[in-house]
């Protein structure tokens, strides 16, 4: 007899050293998807456990001390798409959830050394505007509205859904066109499909409002504003909403920290189970269906669902293995890895630096929108493994939110510089690169801010999927959204293991913290579990 | 001066698509003019053409034009150690030639065509449906999420997750992309490679002696009564929403109900899967070189005269070229396509020319020099491909494919469905007599 | 084991290692082109070809047919992972049908698997699928390889083939088992199968002895070489759907149109959920929606095949013909037809011109596939209700 067994039947010939059972989900990964999940299951009354194979939950988004008295927490520091049926269903303000700053402003600047401030609330871009003295206020401002439009119409199409029929969902786009209004359809059809380019083709001839959108559109993507069907990156970060504001960025209360926070004490209070330092080595399939988790300590918990947080490359290929995924899913697993990526950094300044357009106010977020030519050289350089500047940058203060560091008359800054080249194993030499081209992009945000750094700080990718163990691929530039949205979807439903459940990072559309995948995860979990028990 | 009584269909662009679509359309009795450009540039398109699909021929009744057109006998790429990779329009043929040339992964040759030339059904089914015609349209398009993932993909990403062979990635890239513009690395590049695999994208080559396709569909447009104009675009505007005005200066204003830009534009009307009624006219980012070598004796080709070659030694170099093109720079190491004229002459093509050169942020115009400096960059390439050639050159003569206005004389906003450029298609007669047809029956 | 169908476009069909002994024999002289390669569809008379096959035996070049070999450590797991086919539970020598299924449980092909040694396969395709095998083995231990072309596969089809393979010195014992033996120095393997109720055997060798085992059979006993068409009759008679003709395979289908499952084409005994893990099984588990079609084959009260023609169940138009052949045997028309399920109850007829202007009679045929079908359906019901 030939050697055919599958990982099922090696689990099960050595004898695990314990066997758990009476659980009713298992959800493997304490990111903000995997307490979302773990909380909607607490509280439809499964028993639930959550495993963390860090030292504590939410580990990847603690504070560090990253210089003396100089604190900071890796990971998103806005908010602008935190689910709201999530924030609502659990009321999370209840658990600590609380916000700094609902809607930040954000001062654009230029390589010309302009600069535009943009109310934080979408509804005023146009008083902003005329408050800068800009002469095109008229049709920025209304084709910026066109965008919040659009972006509002589109949200409901690219959400994650369980399509419950069981075929593979679809890309709507003729339901997309046919719910619009038709004078609509040729703008909706360009925002869809064209380039950034191509889409401020003839709109607005001020360059520094162009650059504005191109550096939004293009911020911590991987596709530059020259490439088809960037625009919509723009469309679909404008169709967010966070505390009830559609389009708006917000500043919570300690940062992602305070995210995380929130969602574990939810967690905790719907009776889940959240259990550290419990690393999963394999996923139990039966046939195809879910049969438990496997610790790398031996223990077994045997459970009909499982909800995967981490990464798709551990929960598919590392904990389920080849053989009992679909042949065609492969192709949902492989995805080319994007040449770009943006760097984090943090800085530890001395005072603030203050100008006139931020007038001292350090609760905004300041972004620097390099020109046309600037940012296709900054993505051909990036995608040749090389760096340039300027850069775009999106700066915030995280002291600005916190009165400690406020009063010590210390600073934290924490930017992400956008594009430089996606390395696994970055050199040296490029990291300093790559951090000298970030402080010359800064100097036309901040001139003289150089000599105010005390100290500094450089994550790049590498660097922390090296420290939390996930797939650094999941922290390159994101991928265009149509292309996200439509992995996203294939993670979610065809992967042809009955209860298995995905919501890692593949899962999130766009940028940022949403918990949407983990909510969408936990009902279709609930939604199966139900039909199956009418079923018996 | 006088506005003559405007016509339903301005056709840019003096190339047998053009002439195909405006002949066609005034045949199903649309009032249409072509306009030629006032120094009368013919691009050379005329020595492979893509083939005259089926439903163009009836239409304009070409049995009685004395053309006969036979396919090129291969797609050849020729690399600088002697290697060469060979392609025929049958599947089978290629499997076999491609392991003889010791490339395992032609054994996937077949299936890679299967699975493109289905892509190819979904995209002809979106270009139909969108830019324009889905407000009528009952049909119902909605891609499954695979085809979507497909339809952003980069063509790179699914050439390399398709072959291990990098030549043979190259040798697709080469044919595929090189007539489109595009590197391989940006997003909806994948979409070019399927129309390359639908019947009617075979180059084909006009049998000696006998009238050029472009000539023949010239005399269609004359027989149809296509009015024909001459002189260079001062000016688009828009007097009326329905109507739009060009204006020639010394050689007159006309007014047409949709102008079409059918020429074979290498910028960005050429990125498939966006609507094409949504480019308004070629964004000029990248163009066409075209360099006529006459030669002092015929050279022998290295795969036969019949054939198509390309030169191209890497995907990388091909990805460089554009990003180079699109920052207004020449490239360093152009890649492009060549064909051998009955005449004996070979005609190069240069993809990857820079709409207009940037020196430090600058645009500006190209200039004699620019032109000297591609082509002799393409004269000393090729004469590592090509024994011989560089003594056999009596003379080069190199063109820009260059039929658009600048951006400046445009209308303002560009959201224009009344100024359309023909959708990306390695089938261009055909598809720019589709489109045309979609324009003359909307208008 | 079945052909392809004819290729549409076949400009240049390559021969086949036994080209040139099939031209040979050939008296009509009509060739064809499938997958690529040069095919004799008839040899002398469909009748003479049939009769031969049911009652003596007939040979069969096998080359068009797609045929991988598989190698490696996980050479069985992989397969069964690809294919419905159980490879890494089959004994040594055994060989087993299967289907290859897309992800959603519809069919993409007919596969034959044999066991040669624990890390060794043969593999026999209607169409090749090269890339499909190639995912498939991505993250396993094998090397998979296209042998179409670079092996000789004689087809010797009736109940005279073990006279037939005795005159090239191998001992076939079993009739399910594979042997291997030598001729000359050359590895032959002998494989036997079966289509429908006739008896099978292939002999598969390296290309370079086609033409001397083919004469040394030959001489031996004579056989009537049999082309696809006699072959495509055969097929019909067992009931063997054809991909590409009587449905559309899964591989890239551009549309669902014409695509099936299992169940529609009688084949769930192909594809059976009870056989552990297969690509398609957790999609078949579930079937969305109920049954769409009905591909099953009619017997025909006609004289001649009619490909294409509409059948009507109590006047009301339920399907068409797919493909069809005259049994000689049957002296009717036996076809295939995509009907309605809902028709197979009802009094059948097809649409085709007769002397006096009606629509013909047809009736459902029992096929040895469908009789397979209902077999694996009557235990599957049993089993469910023990366990109930």
């Amino acid at each position: 007899m030939p050697e055919s067994k599958n990982a099922t039947s090696k689990t099960q010939s050595r004898a695990p050293s314990k066997i758990e059972a009476g659980i009713d989900a298992v959800v493997v990964g304490a990111t903000v998807e995997g307490l979302a999940a773990a909380s909607y299951l607490g509280k439809a009354g499964f028993k639930t456990v959550l495993l963390e194979a860090g030292a504590s939950a939410g580990a990847a988004g603690r504070e560090r001390e990253f210089a003396p008295g100089y604190h900071c927490a890796d990971g998103e520091h806005l908010l602008s798409a935190l689910d709201p049926e999530l924030v609502s269903d659990f009321d999370l303000y209840r658990f600590g959830l609380s916000f700094s700053n609902r809607c930040l402003d954000t001062v654009y600047y230029f390589d010309d050394g302009a600069a535009i401030r943009l109310d934080g609330e979408p509804q005023r871009w146009k008083q902003s505007l005329s408050r800068a003295g800009c002469d095109e206020i008229e049709p920025f401002g209304d084709f910026m509205e066109m965008v919040l439009e659009t972006a509002a119409l589109l949200r409901s199409h690219l959400k994650l859904t369980m399509g419950r029929d069981g075929r593979q969902s679809k890309f709507m786009v003729s339901s997309i066109f046919s719910n619009a209004p038709p004078e609509r359809v040729a703008l909706i059809e360009r925002f869809l499909f064209g380039s950034t380019d191509d889409v401020l083709d003839g709109v607005f001839k001020d360059p520094r409002l162009q650059n504005l959108i191109m550096a939004e559109s293009s911020l911590r993507m991987a596709a530059a504003p020259h490439d088809a069907f960037s625009f919509l990156a723009l469309v679909h970060a404008l169709s967010g909403e966070v505390a009830g504001l559609q389009g708006a960025r917000a500043y919570v209360k300690g940062g992602i920290v305070g995210v995380v926070d929130a969602l574990r004490r939810a967690a905790q209070a719907k009776k889940v189970d959240i259990r550290a330092a419990a690393s999963v080595k394999s996923v139990i399939v039966e046939w195809d269906r879910i049969a438990g988790v496997e610790l790398v300590d031996g223990t077994q918990i045997r459970t009909p669902i499982v909800v995967n947080a981490l990464d798709a490359r551990s929960a598919f290929v590392n904990q389920i293995g080849f053989e009992k995924i679909n042949l065609e899913f492969q192709h949902v697993l492989d995805a080319p890895t994007p040449k770009t990526a943006s760097a984090r950094i943090h800085f530890a300044l001395r005072g603030a630096p203050a100008d006139q357009s931020t007038k001292a106010n350090l609760s905004r977020r300041l972004v620097l929108a390099p020109s046309r030519t600037a940012l296709r050289h900054a993505y051909h350089s990036a995608r040749s493994g090389k760096v340039s500047a300027p850069l775009i940058i999106e700066a915030v203060f995280p002291s600005a939110f916190d009165e400690k560091a406020m009063a010590a008359k210390k600073q934290v800054l924490s930017i992400f510089a956008h594009p430089i080249p996606y390395d696994e194993n970055p050199s040296e030499n490029m990291r300093a690169e790559i951090m000298e081209a970030a402080i010359r992009s800064l100097e036309l945000i901040m001139p003289g801010v150089t000599d105010r750094i005390e100290a500094s700080e450089l994550r790049l990718p590498a660097d922390i999927a090296h420290e939390s163990g996930v797939d650094p691929v999941t922290l390159a530039a994101r991928p265009l959204i149509l292309e996200q949205w439509a992995r996203a979807q294939l993670l979610i439903e065809s992967s042809g293991i009955e209860g298995f459940y995905f919501c890692g990072p593949e899962a999130q559309i766009g940028v940022g913290v949403s918990g949407a995948a983990g909510r969408v995860a936990a009902k279709a979990a609930m939604d199966d579990s139900k039909s199956r028990a009418r079923f018996l | 001066m006088s506005i003559s009584k405007p016509f339903d269909l301005l056709v840019l662009g003096e190339n047998p698509s053009g002439f195909a679509a405006a002949a066609c359309a005034a045949k199903s009795g649309a009032r249409v003019a072509v306009l030629r450009g006032a120094h009368g540039h013919m691009m050379a398109e005329d020595i492979f053409a893509s083939g005259i699909p089926n439903f163009v021929w009836r239409r304009l009744d070409l049995q009685g034009a004395g053309i006969t057109l036979q396919p090129a006998s291969a797609r050849i790429s020729l690399f600088e150690d002697g290697e060469i990779i060979k392609t025929f329009e049958d599947t089978i043929a290629t499997k076999a030639s491609l392991k003889k040339a010791n490339i395992t992964d032609g054994e996937l040759w077949q299936d890679f065509v299967s699975e493109l030339t289905e892509h190819a059904k979904h995209l002809a089914q979106i270009n139909m449906y969108l830019g324009g015609g889905h407000t009528k349209n009952s049909a119902v398009f909605s891609p499954s999420l695979s085809e979507l993932r497909f339809l952003v993909s980069t063509c790179a990403g699914f050439l390399n997750d398709y072959f291990e062979s990098d030549r043979l990635r190259t040798h697709v890239a080469s044919f595929a992309l090189a007539p489109f513009g595009l590197g391989g690395d940006e997003p909806g590049s994948a979409g070019a490679l399927s129309s390359v695999f639908t019947a009617d994208a075979w180059p084909m080559r006009v049998s000696k002696g006998g009238p050029s396709v472009a000539n023949v569909l010239e005399r269609a447009c004359v027989d149809a009564r296509v009015t024909f104009l001459k002189g260079d675009i001062k000016r688009i505007s828009a007097p009326t929403a329905k109507m739009r005005e060009v204006d020639l200066g010394v050689d007159g204003v006309w007014r047409a109900r949709v102008i079409y830009n059918a020429s074979r534009g290498a910028g960005g009307a050429s990125r498939a899967f966006i609507p094409p009624s949504l480019l308004p006219l070629d964004r000029r980012d990248v163009t066409e070189a075209q360099i006529r070598f006459t030669l002092s004796q015929p050279l022998e080709a290295p795969g036969g005269e019949d054939a198509v070659y390309f030169v191209a030694e890497s995907l990388d170099e091909i990805i460089t070229a554009r990003a180079d093109a699109l920052q207004g720079r020449i490239p360093v190491v152009p890649p492009f396509s060549f064909e051998i004229t009955p005449g004996g002459d070979i005609v190069v093509r240069a993809p990857y020319c820079p709409g207009s050169l940037r020196d430090d942020d600058v645009a500006r115009e190209w200039a004699q020099q620019d032109r000297q400096k591609l082509s002799s960059r393409i004269m000393k390439r090729l004469s590592r491909y090509l024994d011989g050639f560089t003594p056999a050159v009596k003379r080069a003569s190199i063109r820009l494919n260059k039929t658009t206005p600048d951006r400046d004389t445009r209308p303002l906003h560009s959201l224009d469905q009344r100024i359309v450029s023909a959708p990306a298609s390695a089938d261009r007669i055909g598809a720019a007599v589709r489109f045309a047809d979609r324009l003359v029956s909307r208008a | 084991m079945i052909f392809a169908a004819e290729d549409l476009k076949s400009d240049n069909p390559r021969p086949t290692p036994l080209f040139s002994a099939a031209a040979s024999v050939s008296k009509a002289n009509v060739w064809t082109s499938v997958n690529g390669w040069t095919t004799a569809r008839l040899y002398t008379s469909i009748e003479e070809e049939y009769e031969a096959a049911s009652h003596r035996v007939a040979v069969l070049d096998m080359g068009a047919i797609a045929r991988y070999s598989i190698r490696g450590k996980d050479a069985g797991t992989m397969l069964s992972r690809a294919t419905s086919v159980p490879a890494s539970s089959l004994e040594l020598g055994e060989s087993a049908r299967g289907l290859i299924l897309s992800d959603e449980g519809e069919v993409i092909d007919h596969v034959e698997t044999t066991n040669l040694s624990d890390d060794f396969f043969l593999m026999a395709m209607t169409h090749p699928h090269a890339r499909r095998l190639r995912l498939a083995a991505r993250g396993f231990d094998v090397e998979v390889k296209d042998i179409t072309g670079e092996v000789a596969i004689i087809g010797l089809i009736g109940p005279d083939w073990r006279k037939a393979v005795s005159a090239i010195g191998i001992d076939v014992k079993s009739d399910h088992l594979a042997a291997q033996g030598r001729m000359r120095g050359v590895e032959i393997v002998a494989r036997p199968f079966h289509l429908g109720r006739n008896d099978c055997i292939e002999l598969i060798f390296p290309m370079e002895e086609a033409l001397t085992i083919w004469e040394r059979i030959d001489r031996s006993s004579k056989p009537a070489p049999i082309g696809l068409d006699a072959f495509d009759l055969l097929r019909i008679e067992a009931g063997v759907p054809r991909p590409g003709t009587d449905f559309i395979s899964a591989e890239y289908a551009f549309s669902d149109a014409g695509v099936r499952r299992p169940a529609e084409l009688g084949l769930s005994h192909l594809a059976p959920l009870d056989r552990g893990w297969f690509n398609g099984r957790s999609a078949l588990k579930h079937p969305k929606g109920a049954r769409r079609r009905a591909v099953t084959v009619l017997a025909i009260d006609a004289d001649y095949a009619a490909p294409g023609a509409a059948v009507f169940a109590a006047g009301k138009p339920v399907g068409r013909i797919t493909s069809s052949a005259f049994s000689p045997h049957l002296k009717r028309v036996v076809a295939f037809a995509d009907l309605a399920p809902a028709a197979l109850r009802k009094t059948l007829e097809v649409s085709m011109v007769s002397v006096d202007g009606r629509r013909l009679a047809a009736s459902l045929f029992e096929t040895p596939e469908r009789l397979l079908a209902l077999t694996y359906r009557e235990n599957l019901d049993q089993a469910t209700e023990t366990r109930r």
